[in-house]
């Protein structure tokens, strides 16, 4: 008879969001179907994975590797088949205390890794002589650096990464992988702390029985060591000669580290600034001041490489852009060669592939992001890869509770809800909110009694006179009371304008049953 | 040090005698003291007037008197002065004085050809009480009429008769007390007692006089059955140095170590003398298979020797160890191979080839009478580079490729 109406409201959420990394594209692997000069990607080809393989298999005196981690099956099966062959393998690797400290917060150091790199140490014990020290975090191989050289300089550790991460591997010429042997020389012998003697056995290192020459040749091969700082020095040297445009790729960034304050000063001086990361908690203080600077910052969720381009030249290396890699630790970086060939250089073989990077990663960092400026899912910048993503919405409706009108007859007249409170779904974030109602008629109290009007009439009496009567009728439409309030009851449409009148006379309320 | 040792058996015989027994009497060893100074026959005069505060002359010929009866003076005839005779000046000597006592004494004898005096202490049983002897003489066999047999008897030893004849005062390796057998029953004879053994040390610093000791315990006599209530020690502690004969004190120490180490090393006794006239170091002759690591290792062992006889001076010894005895390879191949085997076993860290150099000089310098040659660093580099697996392989391959022999 008398319908509820419908009404809503609309709000737009012109709220900043945290600061986030926001979808760009899907998360996708990485190409490996192609290496350009001699650099190397990670795919489903595994090209770089098979290339050390086979520079191992073809070793015919002496195997190098360095790794943070070391626990790739393919590899360690090889190392082992050159023992076997009679090669003799030495190995740097990370100290268990290190690997203990490492954080969780990513997919990069979880518990399986480590246990896989102390199974593949236990496998190791014996047959090939492996060293540790806390502070080593480079990635390389050299085969026979005397005879025959070869070597390889990988962002990526030497297990699982080889499969699924974003990393660059970049082979060395003949000098290259020489000098790149005598750091590994010198750090074997003045920097290691322990050494593998047995299964489960690290002996503490004793003096060496004479000091390593340092190699000549540092025109490509740039470490960091304790005593060395020359990596630092070659990115601080890149980034600071960028004039026109700068690409720096690094799975950690230190907020306050002389690279990344060098970064920023480059964007400032109008140099166009990309920076490539992973998006994790870690890096969001320095991304927010690269990004208050002007530095465009993207991520890709399997990035681990490390690598600067600029007009002033390219590098490849083990370190990321803070304290422990370009500062302290051992860290290897190859300067690429900006020597043009009929196909190209290497530094700009490595531009390639960081252009391809920055048309393709998924992730762009915003510090404030209004909801009108982006749509889809967003990565909160204070958050970890195992957290709940956040997505931003078109609109979201929100139905609140229905309003009773005053009047069954004057539902327009209801007052609007007081307070639009803003939905409490955490993992969607709305450009706008819409909010619905509806406006019902006032019903009829169950304890409203029925009240009717007293009239005077006219009776003829015993004695054949007429006489004056009062009498009691029910109004029509039907009146009911509560205490002092009036009710009209609207049983039908047609009392519709009757029930109006009579409300209006007896100061009532029209209401439904 | 050469140590030495055998066990030794010391018997004992229960005899009746009179033996003088030292005992402290400081006012008898002046009077002897008297006549050691005066040096000359002494009167009663003499000790009254010296000794006892001028008491009359009398006494002074009293105390005289009893010296003489103690054997401290003597003099040939009968009185007058009396001058210090031999057991006086052995008195002086020990601080006691020797006053015979008589009883049943038992002797302890020990026989061996390192102890000069047989008779090595005597010790004085208790009596037992009369009715402890009526008893034993009622309850001693007798014969078919039912007389009482004799008691069976020893004849006396004749390390106590000769100690007896020889007029010999010895000291107890038990208690250092001197004593001398004075007399023995003609007729009558004794009964042995019981055994014990003991240990003969005979050790022979490298540089001081050899020394012997004797070492144990030997039961003490059983004491009479009235005394047997009271609690008492049973045994008695032996841990007395004894004189050396001078036969044995005069071998040198060298004399000895090259019999006993070729001896234990089966070494020629006269190369081993030859060694030592050659380089002034006693040093055994070895082959370089007969020895362990450590021997090849410090060039010295300590050499097991089984039990052996020195002959009729010194005797026969157990088996004892001749400590840190110096090793010589006994032959040219036997330095050869030794030296070879050194290398290997000091090439126990990362070594270059100063360090192997350095390394084989030392070696060298152990084999100075031989002429044993090395491989070089790079002929043991090819060795390892042929078993680089090798535990030891490692100290040469790791320097020689990561950069530390160019």
């Amino acid at each position: 008879m008398i319908e509820p109406i419908t009404r809503t409201h609309g709000l737009v959420n012109d709220e900043p969001l945290p600061p986030a990394w926001l979808r760009r594209a899907q998360t996708e692997p990485d190409d490996d179907s192609t290496s350009l000069r001699g650099i190397h990607r990670i795919g489903r080809h595994q090209r770089f994975r098979h290339a050390l393989v086979k520079t191992i298999d073809e070793a015919r005196e002496v195997v190098m590797v360095a790794s943070f981690l070391l626990a790739d099956e393919d590899l360690a099966a090889a190392l082992l088949r050159a023992v076997d062959r009679g090669v003799r393998v030495y190995a740097l690797t990370s100290t268990e205390a290190k690997l203990a400290q490492l954080p969780r917060e990513d997919s990069e150091f979880d518990a399986r890794m480590i246990a896989e790199h102390k199974a593949l140490l236990d496998r190791l014990a014996g047959r090939v002589l492996l060293r540790s020290a806390g502070h080593f975090h480079a990635k390389f191989l050299v085969a026979d650096p005397k005879t025959h050289p070869k070597g390889f300089v990988s962002t990526a550790n030497f297990n699982r990464a080889l499969l699924d991460s974003v990393e660059l591997g970049v082979e060395l010429n003949r000098k290259a992988s020489q000098a790149l042997a005598a750091w590994f020389s010198w750090v074997f012998w003045t920097e290691a702390e322990r050494e593998l003697v047995e299964k489960g056995r690290l002996a503490a290192v004793k003096r060496p029985p004479a000091t390593p020459r340092l190699p000549t040749d540092l025109a490509t091969i740039v470490p960091t060591t304790k005593s060395h700082h020359l990596l630092g020095d070659a990115a601080l040297r890149l980034i600071e000669g960028a004039e026109r445009q700068l690409v720096v790729a690094s799975y950690s960034l230190g907020a306050d580290h002389p690279s990344v304050d060098a970064l920023i000063a480059r964007a400032r001086a109008g140099v166009e600034v990309t920076v490539l990361t992973r998006p994790r908690p870690a890096v969001l203080a320095a991304v927010l001041r690269l990004a208050e600077a002007g530095v465009t910052v993207l991520a890709h969720d399997k990035l681990h490489a490390k690598a600067i381009h600029s007009d002033a030249g390219a590098l490849i290396m083990t370190a990321n852009l803070e304290t422990h890699g370009l500062d302290a630790g051992f860290e290897t970086g190859v300067l690429l060669s900006g020597r043009p060939t009929a196909r190209g250089t290497q530094a700009s073989a490595l531009k390639a592939i960081l252009d391809a990077w920055i048309a393709t990663f998924p992730w762009r960092f915003a510090p404030a992001v209004r909801p009108e400026e982006h749509l889809g899912e967003v990565w909160l910048a204070d958050k970890g890869a195992r957290d709940t993503r956040v997505e931003v919405v078109e609109t979201i409706d929100v139905k609140l509770r229905s309003i009773i009108a005053k009047d069954a007859l004057d539902l327009d007249a209801a007052p609007s809800p007081k307070n639009f409170r803003r939905p409490r779904d955490s993992a969607k974030i709305p450009r706008r909110v819409l909010y619905s109602w509806k406006v019902e008629p006032p019903r009829l109290p169950a304890k409203a009694v029925p009240e009717e009007r007293t009239e005077t009439r006219e009776e003829a009496g015993k004695d054949g006179k007429t006489k004056q009567v009062k009498v009691k009728i029910p109004y029509n439409p039907p009146v009911y009371r509560v205490g002092k309030i009036r009710y009209v009851l609207l049983r039908e449409p047609r009392d519709v304008e009757p029930a109006r009148k009579l409300a209006a006379k007896l100061r009532a309320t029209v209401v439904v049953k | 040090m050469i140590n030495l040792h055998r066990t030794v058996t010391v018997t004992s015989f229960d005899v009746e005698a009179t033996v003088a027994v030292g005992r402290e009497r400081p006012e008898l060893l002046a009077v002897a003291r008297l006549a050691k100074d005066l040096d000359r026959p002494i009167d009663g005069a003499d000790v009254s007037t010296q000794l006892l505060g001028r008491l009359p002359e009398q006494v002074g010929w009293r105390v005289v008197e009893r010296c003489v009866d103690l054997g401290i003076l003597e003099r040939s005839g009968w009185g007058g002065p009396a001058s210090l005779s031999r057991v006086g000046d052995f008195a002086l000597e020990f601080g006691t004085i020797l006053i015979p006592e008589e009883g049943t004494w038992r002797f302890y004898l020990l026989v061996d050809p390192l102890v000069s005096s047989q008779l090595v202490h005597c010790e004085r049983l208790d009596p037992p009480r009369a009715n402890e002897d009526r008893n034993e003489l009622r309850s001693a066999p007798r014969d078919s009429r039912g007389r009482q047999r004799p008691p069976k008897s020893d004849r006396v030893p004749p390390p106590i008769t000769a100690a007896l004849s020889d007029s010999t005062i010895a000291r107890s390796i038990a208690n250092s007390t001197s004593f001398q057998l004075l007399s023995l029953p003609r007729n009558t004879g004794g009964a042995s007692g019981p055994e014990a053994t003991l240990r003969l040390e005979l050790a022979w610093p490298e540089n001081s006089a050899p020394t012997l000791k004797l070492r144990g315990q030997w039961p003490l006599p059983e004491p009479p059955s009235h005394a047997r209530q009271r609690k008492q020690r049973e045994s008695t502690l032996i841990n007395t140095m004894l004189p050396l004969p001078e036969n044995v004190a005069s071998v040198p120490y060298e004399e000895v170590w090259f019999v006993l180490a070729a001896f234990g090393g089966k070494a020629d006794l006269a190369i081993t003398r030859e060694w030592f006239k050659r380089t002034g170091r006693r040093l055994l002759p070895s082959a370089f298979d007969a020895l362990d690591d450590g021997a090849r290792t410090t060039h010295r062992r300590d050499l097991p020797l089984p039990a052996f006889d020195l002959g009729p001076e010194f005797g026969k010894f157990e088996s004892t160890t001749l400590a840190g005895v110096d090793l010589v390879p006994h032959t040219k191949d036997d330095a050869q191979r030794w030296a070879e085997w050194l290398q290997l076993r000091l090439l126990n860290d990362y070594a270059t080839p100063t360090t192997l150099a350095t390394m084989n000089e030392e070696i060298l310098a152990k084999f100075p009478d031989y002429l044993p040659r090395l491989p070089s660093a790079q002929a043991l580099l090819d060795a390892a580079c042929e078993r680089p697996l090798d535990p030891k392989s490692r100290f040469l391959l790791a320097p020689a490729d990561l950069g530390l022999w160019s």
